[in-house]
């Protein structure tokens, strides 16, 4: 069966994406053989008509035939298609069931779609983590998609994996596979879902089953910290903070930040303002307002509308550390 | 147009004539007219979309201008072109002559119908100035409630040329219940006629439930009920399941006639009686029967349970052994009889290449575990034009070349007919073929922008598809000018056909025949 | 006693006046069952929701007036019954007798807009709209005590609002209907006359 399978996928996989599931074969074989039928069905009847057309002309033929029917004929081309058609059927409904046997150890991750991205939410030990666009899923062990849409119909393709399922908002629908290759597969929204449907991609990254565990670990501890002054040293570091302000003393663009909470330091028109945490929220979002002296060269950019409340907070809090 | 004598064109003059007219095959020009206006608009959106589709990243449209180019092609192509084109055209024209009837029963419901198109386009098209409409022809909700274009413009009209499309079936059923010329039984029926009566039995039939499910969007919208929102408990699929219970037969509506006319032409252009009558007629309405209960293998990843997917797959199954049938039969016509090559015959046999290929890669499709991959792909799109484009419209336009010297008075020429005909079906391969691959490989549907893997595909499908614009271009184009320039045509049947608008004047006489004629056998008795 | 038609000419191209009856019939039912199918469609969702939410529709079914029900469903019944009486007095040329039943269905026409106006009116005051949906709290009373006394475990407001979309709907597009062919009725009478 398996050097069929690969006899098939050799013929027609040129027309199909690669092989990076369990069942990807299940679909590819039963395609492949649809294929032959197909070819084999639509090369005779061409060769018959083309044939006809030309032996048949009316240049070299003075009479038709009067042939009202033939029973044998008509038979064996309404029996021979039935069988083959509800084979393919028939056929088409075990790979089915087959592609979506979900075992029960399965892995679980939870699928959100909304326009226009993917968010994936894995749960350990209790807690979660969500990321988007990239799935991370470890490689050889059975996926369980558990998926539901927060506003319109979406659909999770992965056309290397030959999974596909709908998106449904107020349904949850379930999709499962086993991936056996390692690498970063296209994942596609295949229903249609307002202006940027095409731009909804993802990647799906395989990686070794410790790799993924690695990767699990670091997100959940990432997703859940709960300390606002490791949360605030992150933020610094992800909002790009680091890039004007050192911690150190030194000074790169903007005044280093090093002991600023509680800090008197003079403007440039000559008043004297205290670093409190009115000031430093003031100078995140307002940046422009007070302007440090001997720093009048330098633009710093607004971060208004890029952190929330609780952001801000935690910025403070770990400036407040910053000795 | 013609010369000779009074005839249905010139025996009344004045535009007031012609939009008060009751006569079948005035209603029918006015429909050509009409039908071949929508084919250009929504043959110029495919063409902007298959320019813009040139390149991976956008090249002169945005998104939203995209999806509503999308929309409109598919919406005035399935609505506007393709379902009404066969039947309210040709059918009207050819439907009372080939029975041998003075016209079809309700003459003042077929122009009504004719004027339920016109408003109906009218509206859809009008849309266009309120923003168009971006959600795909099949409107999915909760998209379709929730998309801010002017969808409940769009659906109105869709809704009033299905009025037009009911008036139709119901006319054409009542006509060859009781219009049928002395001595012609069921089975001395022209397949043509076989063929309408089958497609006016979905019409009537299938095309209220959609009247209902746009009714239903429009309702949504207006006054934001909600019977598919989710956050009621309301079932976003159980509008694809309206839908589709209409448009899978509305997919038959468009193509069964079509199945028809290439009867009648391989059988007058082999000059052979046509193989198997018996089974292509029942077949029609065999497919009619079981093509009301399919409409779930479009959705077979939708969340519909899997026990309705599997019945629905099986029984698409049951659907390709009538049509399988219908093919080997022309194929045998072929045989032994004296084929010539002109302009409709070269239109019928593309129809049957064309459709073998759009039938059995329907077979990837009906297989429930290859659709799961193939689903919302380019597989689809490639095997509906495959279908709908290279079998319904291509037996549209061989109907329109083979009526044309009896509808006209003119014959269109030849060689460029031929040359047209030959254009179109390569322009038409090369569009559609790349298509397939592309889609088996991944590249999903209704995507403005892709991934650059997929950029030769897209770039070989564009090519094609300007070869077909020409050819389309070109083919209308005889057809117009020689409609009034043509060379004039007197002879009642310049094909050598054995159907009853044959032995009529050419063009008719505004009653069609002086003398109702009487049947005494089948058509397609050439011995 | 024999129909008498007063047109004396069938359409040219009918063989006789009896094939022009025969197909004007056939037409009426062909179209019957277009109205079948449209309808049915409605009935298909009524049902389906009615399977998944049964206990919202315990407390919609509760909440709509049986008595403004029961008229309109017997003024149309007498309705169609008038109808079918002024089309057999018109066939045997008795005109006036005719004409006053056309009144009598016409008036049975407006009560039942009437009948209408009052119950969509209740529903509409009573918040019940799903297009504004916002029950007041004598309704909220009502459901919550309807919801009580069945014992209805698996009760959801947002279900019942479902319930009420099916009901504007339904009988939103039934009123539309009745009046649309009274409308075309009148208008085709006044022609011939």
């Amino acid at each position: 069966m398996e050097k069929i399978s690969e006899l098939l996928y050799m013929l027609f996989g040129w027309s199909l994406p690669e092989q990076a599931s369990k069942q990807a074969h299940l679909v590819d074989d039963l395609y492949g053989v649809v294929m032959i039928i197909s070819i084999v069905g639509f090369v005779g009847l061409m060769s018959a008509m083309t044939f006809f057309v030309v032996r048949y002309h009316r240049s070299n033929s003075d009479k038709s035939a009067y042939i009202p029917h033939n029973i044998l004929a008509e038979t064996i081309w309404t029996v021979i298609p039935t069988i083959i058609f509800l084979g393919i059927g028939v056929w088409g409904l075990v790979a089915y069931y087959k592609m979506n046997e979900i075992p029960d150890d399965a892995y679980k991750i939870q699928v959100t779609a909304k326009q226009w991205m993917w968010e994936f939410t894995y749960d350990k030990d209790g807690k979660e983590a969500s990321v988007t666009e990239m799935m991370y899923i470890p490689i050889d062990t059975p996926i369980l998609l558990d998926m539901s849409s927060v506003d319109v119909l979406h659909s999770f393709y992965v056309p290397s994996f030959r999974v596909k399922r709908d998106v449904v908002p107020g349904m949850r629908s379930k999709l499962s596979f086993t991936a056996t290759k390692l690498g970063d597969f296209r994942l596609f929204c295949a229903e249609f879902c307002g202006t940027s449907h095409s731009r909804m991609r993802g990647t799906v990254r395989v990686v070794s089953k410790k790799r993924f565990n690695k990767w699990l670990n670091f997100e959940i501890k990432e997703a859940n910290i709960s300390d606002p002054v490791e949360l605030g040293s992150r933020l610094f570091q992800r909002k790009g903070c680091t890039s004007c302000h050192s911690v150190d003393g030194s000074v790169i663009i903007g005044p280093s930040l090093k002991g600023i909470y509680g800090r008197q330091s003079e403007m440039q028109d000559g008043t004297k303002v205290l670093a409190d945490a009115d000031y430093i929220r003031e100078s995140i979002l307002k940046p422009q307002a007070k302007i440090v002296n001997g720093y009048s060269g330098v633009k710093m950019n607004s971060f208004a509308g890029q952190l929330d409340e609780k952001e801000l907070g935690y910025l403070i809090k770990y400036l407040e550390t910053l000795k | 147009m013609a010369a000779s004598g009074t005839n249905y064109i010139n025996c009344e003059k004045g535009v007031w004539s012609w939009l008060t007219t009751k006569d079948h095959k005035r209603i029918a020009l006015m429909y050509f007219f009409a039908i071949l206006a929508f084919f250009l608009v929504g043959g110029a959106f495919a063409i902007l979309l298959r320019t813009e589709l040139l390149t991976a990243e956008p090249l002169f449209m945005s998104g939203n201008t995209y999806n509503r180019a999308m929309t409109l092609h598919g919406s005035i192509m399935v609505f506007m072109v393709i379902i009404p084109g066969i039947p309210a055209l040709l059918g009207n024209f050819a439907l009372p002559l080939m029975l041998g009837a003075k016209d079809v029963a309700f003459p003042k419901i077929n122009l009504l119908s004719w004027y339920l198109l016109m408003t109906g386009a009218a509206i859809a098209i009008l849309s266009l100035f309120w923003g168009g409409v971006d959600t795909g022809w099949t409107f999915y909700t909760p998209y379709s409630s929730k998309s801010a274009d002017a969808v409940t413009m769009v659906v109105l009209g869709a809704f009033i040329m299905g009025m037009s499309s009911i008036m139709t079936g119901l006319n054409f059923i009542v006509t060859i219940h009781q219009l049928r010329a002395p001595g012609m039984t069921f089975m001395r029926m022209p397949l043509f006629v076989w063929s309408l009566y089958a497609t006016a039995i979905m019409q009537i039939l299938a095309t209220p439930v959609l009247a209902i499910t746009l009714l239903l969007i429009a309702t949504e919208r207006i006054f934001a009920i909600g019977i598919f929102d989710p956050t009621l408990g309301g079932d976003p699929v159980l509008f694809q399941h309206f839908f589709w219970f209409y448009s899978h037969p509305a997919v038959y509506i468009m193509v069964v006639p079509a199945m028809g006319i290439v009867s009648e032409v391989i059988a007058t252009f082999s000059q052979k009686t046509i193989f198997g009558y018996k089974a292509i007629a029942f077949s029609s309405i065999g497919i009619a029967a079981i093509s009301f209960l399919v409409w779930g293998h479009h959705m077979f990843v939708s969340g519909q349970s899997d026990l309705a997917g599997s019945i629905f797959a099986i029984l698409t199954m049951l659907v390709g052994v009538p049509t399988a049938i219908k093919i080997f039969n022309w194929v045998a016509t072929l045989y032994k009889g004296r084929i010539k090559l002109d302009t409709p015959m070269i239109w019928t046999l593309n129809f049957i290449a064309n459709f073998t290929v759009g039938g059995v890669t329907g077979l990837f499709l009906a297989a429930f575990a290859v659709d799961v991959h193939l689903h919302d792909t380019y597989f689809v799109v490639a095997h509906f034009h495959y279908t709908m484009l290279g079998g319904a419209l291509t037996g549209f336009f061989s109907g329109l070349y083979y009526w044309f010297p009896k509808m006209t008075g003119r014959m269109y020429n030849e060689t460029q007919g031929r040359i047209a005909a030959v254009l179109v079906f390569i322009g038409f391969n090369a569009t559609f073929i790349p298509q397939f691959i592309m889609g088996s490989q991944g590249m999903p549907r209704r995507y403005h922008t892709y991934d650059g893997i997929f950029a030769p595909y897209h770039i070989a499908s564009t090519i094609g598809s300007y070869v077909l614009a020409a050819g389309f271009i070109f083919a209308i184009y005889i057809l117009i000018r020689d409609m009034f320039k043509g060379e004039v045509c007197t002879e009642k049947n310049p094909w050598g056909g054995t159907t009853l608008e044959w032995e009529t004047q050419t063009p008719p006489i505004h009653e069609n025949f002086v003398e109702i004629p009487t049947v005494t056998s089948r058509p397609y008795e050439y011995r | 006693m024999e129909k008498v038609d007063r047109r004396v000419e069938h359409s040219h191209h009918f063989n006789s006046m009896e094939q022009e009856h025969e197909s004007g019939k056939q037409g009426a039912w062909l179209f019957m069952a277009t109205e079948v199918m449209m309808f049915g469609a409605l009935f298909v969702g009524y049902f389906l929701y009615r399977g998944l939410y049964h206990d919202a529709w315990v407390v919609g079914g509760e909440l709509l007036n049986w008595k403004l029900g029961a008229t309109n469903t017997l003024v149309l019944l007498l309705s169609s019954f008038t109808m079918a009486l002024a089309v057999r007095d018109a066939q045997m040329g008795q005109n006036k007798k005719a004409i006053a039943k056309i009144i009598v269905t016409t008036l049975c026409a407006i009560s039942f807009m009437v009948v209408k106006y009052f119950e969509y009116s209740g529903k509409i005051h009573a918040g019940l709209f799903p297009g504004s949906w916002a029950p007041i709290p004598e309704y909220m009373d009502k459901i919550n005590a309807i919801v009580e006394a069945n014992n209805l475990t698996n009760f959801k407001l947002e279900n019942l609002r479902l319930f009420f979309v099916v009901y504007f709907v339904m009988t939103g597009l039934h009123g539309i209907h009745h009046n649309w062919y009274r409308f075309n009725d009148l208008v085709v009478e006044k022609i011939k006359e």
